[in-house]
């Protein structure tokens, strides 16, 4: 479906059209949403949270048209700024010392050093890199274990395979991993620390 | 630098996949897209908890008063609360000891009064044989239930309370009432009314609505705080019976008010209520209402509770055991590796905590259940996994459990029905009967639930999770068999060419290089069978490469068929020993986009034999057809 297909939808038909925005991006919104509040937000707090991005969109409708850009960008730009909201309201409570970065979407800790920071980052991103290279089914297995931190019998369920497959190639796939980053450490020599 | 030799030791390198998130915005679309988290089930909550924010924004946009720039929101309506299990439990544990007469069953009808009650269609009947003490009359005992019906307004239901949507941090906004000037004020109405002890519970928020003071502010904090309790109560309209003194500073008496349940059925709820003489005068012992019915003094929510504990053994222990460090310490254990039971004496208290002793023990020191045995060794939590033969069990979903027909049998047992399982075979309904036993202690469960344990002389083979690895077997095998680009070049002197990865790699490619490959090879052939596939079947590994040998190649065997979805079918499970011999076939469905129009069954059929060992598992036998050349 078309950001214009999904506008005329709301036009015509507002409850189709509500659930096939869900439909369509229900998934990114929860991964946004998750890469904020993982830390402190329990699952139901996530959902509720990506509900009230969605009833975000929902009540303002009229201020998105195809021509004010994408669909996709312009929820993502809610979700970001939802998540931190409610980010904000779960670790109120908290002794926290540490802040959000909206724009970069990264939690920092407030007396860290900005060269570990990117140091931080490029390992973040060497490791995203190692794990999309591991091939499926072991890059969905990493992500829903670590990333969603799902239990191997979910993971089976929305892989269509057993648990106990799961929990094998789980272990091998971190193997190959493992051997990947330190072969990379051993070339480079430096600022490889997992 | 010295020290960075060890830096992708297993212990950082776990910790920082643990520490994934939070990534870049270009990775987490990626995720999304890769790895989608929600199926169906989850996109309908989310659209009916969308569509409900919706509706309770138009209603409370409807109610709207507005002053001096501010949005006041008022609770005109009671919706269906939303309570979570920790209230319920507290509410359970604080607040009232209801007995309902005549049937168990949690209740609700949403009290739609907005305003504090004036005056209640109270009757009192003094059915006493013991004369109430000479400071308190009907007439008080009735003016006391008045005021915990304001409370059960206040505290329960956030009924006759509005407040002001400016959120003052952690979802405390400050109220906007007739009720009460100042915190103070309630304050002192509480203390007016109940007893010390439970007034300062009640003003803490424990078990209810949480008021308090910020900044001189009298706030709220707008929790509901009834979810998951199915009915409710009319308290508009209460009876008082049998009022007796049980000593010159208690008197009992009984409060019943009429429950309907969310079917539309009424059945009256009797609160044995208790009046405390304090220095200056009688007070309740505690707010009375919406308590659940007791079996035994066991609320359904403790057997709820009992019944999410067996979940977690259940899962821990037989469906889906903790994740472990991958690292074998030699002795065919291995670390857990686990946030949820951090060491094993967290397991063993929680076990001991859900079953009874004797069953307890059995699953904490044998393989009752098949799968997991965990142990602590060298200090650490360990996991010793059992062979997959051992778990043939039907395997059920039970995400929608409920409780149903609580009886007690005598004081020390209760049975009840589980149902709302779902076998995850089938797809057919199914429940089971359990006991709950009560220990000096307090209740366990007599065993696990939602497990059969596995004949071990059956021949059958119909469970979920054999199937599921016969599944990958096939998959496996399919795999190699494989049509593969090669790399134009053979070795040198031979028909041997590389696979070429560029062209090959796909998504679900299974083996990538000589290790991968034996290590499939091997985890899927029985030894000599796979000493076959490695050294004489299309594949070769030279020097650690992997080669095929393309005189070898059948390239038109197959290839009318895709091998990516299919069925098995079980023909016959023997039992020779202590092995377990399956004979099956694999048939490729009909739903494959790369079929020849003209293939027969039999083109689509694959034929099988796998044997199964308590030390192995099972493992294809013979050599599979689509191998031979």
């Amino acid at each position: 479906m078309t950001d214009a297909q999904w506008y005329e939808l709301m036009q015509t038909d507002p409850k189709k059209g509500r659930r096939a925005l869900i439909d369509q991006y229900s998934n990114l919104v929860y991964a946004i949403v998750l890469n904020k509040l993982k830390n402190c937000a329990s699952r139901e707090d996530i959902e509720d949270c990506v509900s009230d991005v969605f009833v975000e969109i929902f009540r303002n409708t009229e201020k998105y048209t195809p021509q004010s850009g994408t669909l996709k960008g312009y929820l993502s730009t809610i979700a970001k700024r939802t998540a931190v909201d409610a980010w904000r309201k779960l670790t109120y409570r908290q002794n926290a010392t540490s802040y959000l970065e909206e724009d970069e979407g990264l939690i920092l800790i407030a007396d860290d050093d900005p060269e570990e920071t990117v140091s931080g980052k490029m390992q973040k991103q060497r490791l995203w890199d190692v794990i999309k290279g591991l091939g499926e089914p072991d890059t969905s297995i990493i992500i829903r274990q670590y990333f969603y931190e799902q239990t191997a019998k979910e993971i089976g369920k929305a892989l269509s395979m057993t648990a106990d497959a799961v929990q094998k190639r789980s272990v091998r796939a971190r193997a190959r991993m493992k051997k990947i980053l330190e072969a990379d450490y051993g070339r480079k020599g430096e600022c490889c620390e997992y | 630098m010295e020290g960075r030799v060890n830096a992708v030791n297993t212990n950082d390198f776990e910790k920082t996949l643990r520490q994934l998130s939070p990534l870049d915005d270009q990775a987490v679309e990626e995720i999304a897209e890769i790895a989608p988290a929600l199926d169906d089930a989850a996109k309908d909550r989310i659209e009916a908890l969308c569509e409900k924010k919706m509706r309770l924004e138009t209603m409370n946009t409807a109610n709207q008063i507005h002053a001096e720039g501010v949005t006041n929101i008022t609770r005109t309506q009671w919706y269906r609360p939303v309570m979570t299990t920790a209230a319920c439990l507290l509410l359970a544990a604080g607040i009232g000891g209801a007995i309902l007469l005549g049937n168990h069953r949690p209740a609700v009808t949403p009290p739609v009064s907005t305003d504090v009650p004036a005056t209640t269609e109270a009757t009192t009947e003094n059915t006493s044989t013991e004369p109430l003490p000479n400071d308190l009359s009907m007439e008080d005992l009735r003016s006391m239930m008045d005021q915990n019906v304001r409370c059960v307004d206040y505290f329960l239901l956030l009924n006759g309370v509005s407040y002001n949507s400016e959120d003052l941090g952690d979802d405390t906004h400050e109220t906007e009432t007739d009720a009460f000037a100042s915190y103070a004020e309630m304050k002192e109405y509480v203390y007016s009314v109940f007893c010390d002890d439970f007034a300062e519970e009640l003003l803490n928020g424990n078990g209810g609505v949480h008021y308090l003071e910020v900044d001189g502010k009298f706030c709220v904090k707008p929790r509901t705080v009834l979810d998951g309790v199915s009915f409710s109560e009319d308290w508009y309209s209460y009876e008082i019976t049998n009022p007796a003194s049980v000593d010159e500073n208690t008197v009992t008496f009984d409060v019943t008010v009429n429950r309907t349940y969310d079917d539309g059925e009424k059945i009256p709820a009797t609160y044995v209520c208790k009046a405390i003489r304090e220095s200056d005068g009688w007070r309740l012992e505690k707010l009375y209402g919406y308590d659940e019915p007791q079996i035994n003094g066991l609320y359904l929510e403790d057997l709820r509770n009992l019944m999410y504990r067996n979940l977690d053994c259940l899962e821990a222990f037989v469906t889906t055991p903790l994740f472990h460090k991958g690292e074998d310490l030699g002795v065919g254990i291995y670390e857990v590796d686990s946030d949820q039971f951090v060491s094993y004496d967290a397991l063993e208290s929680y076990v001991y905590s859900t079953y009874c002793d004797e069953f307890a023990n059995e699953l904490l020191t044998s393989y009752p259940c098949g799968y997991a045995l965990y142990s602590e060794y060298d200090g650490k939590f360990c996991i010793q996994p059992a062979s997959v033969f051992d778990y043939s069990y039907p395997e059920e979903d039970w995400k929608n459990f409920e409780i149903t027909n609580p009886a007690a049998m005598g004081d020390y047992m209760i049975v009840f029905d589980v149902t709302g399982l779902r076998s995850v075979a089938t797809g057919e309904e199914c429940g089971c009967t359990c006991k709950a036993i009560r220990e000096s202690d307090g209740w366990r469960l007599e065993k696990m639930y939602g497990y059969t344990k596995p004949e071990s002389s059956t021949s059958d083979l119909n469970g979920f999770a054999e199937e599921g690895i016969l599944h990958e077997l096939v998959e496996n095998s399919m795999q190699i068999h494989g049509n593969y680009t090669l790399k134009s070049e053979p070795l040198s002197g031979t028909t041997l060419h590389e696979i070429d990865l560029s062209n090959n790699f796909d998504l679900s490619l299974k083996f990538w290089d000589a290790a991968s490959f034996r290590e499939l090879v091997e985890s899927t052939f029985t030894p000599e069978v796979a000493q076959w596939v490695l050294n004489d079947c299309i594949f070769k590994i030279v020097d650690d490469k992997l080669y095929i040998d393309e005189a070898k190649v059948a390239y038109e065997q197959g290839a009318l068929v895709d091998w990516t979805r299919f069925d098995i079918e079980v023909q016959s499970v023997e039992k020779i020993g202590n092995e377990q011999v399956c004979t099956f076939r694999a048939v490729a469905t009909d739903d494959s986009n790369f079929q020849f129009p003209d293939t027969t069954l039999e083109d689509r059929t694959e034929y099988f034999t796998a044997t199964s060992s308590d030390e192995h598992g099972w493992l294809l036998s013979i050599k599979p057809e689509h191998l031979v050349k």
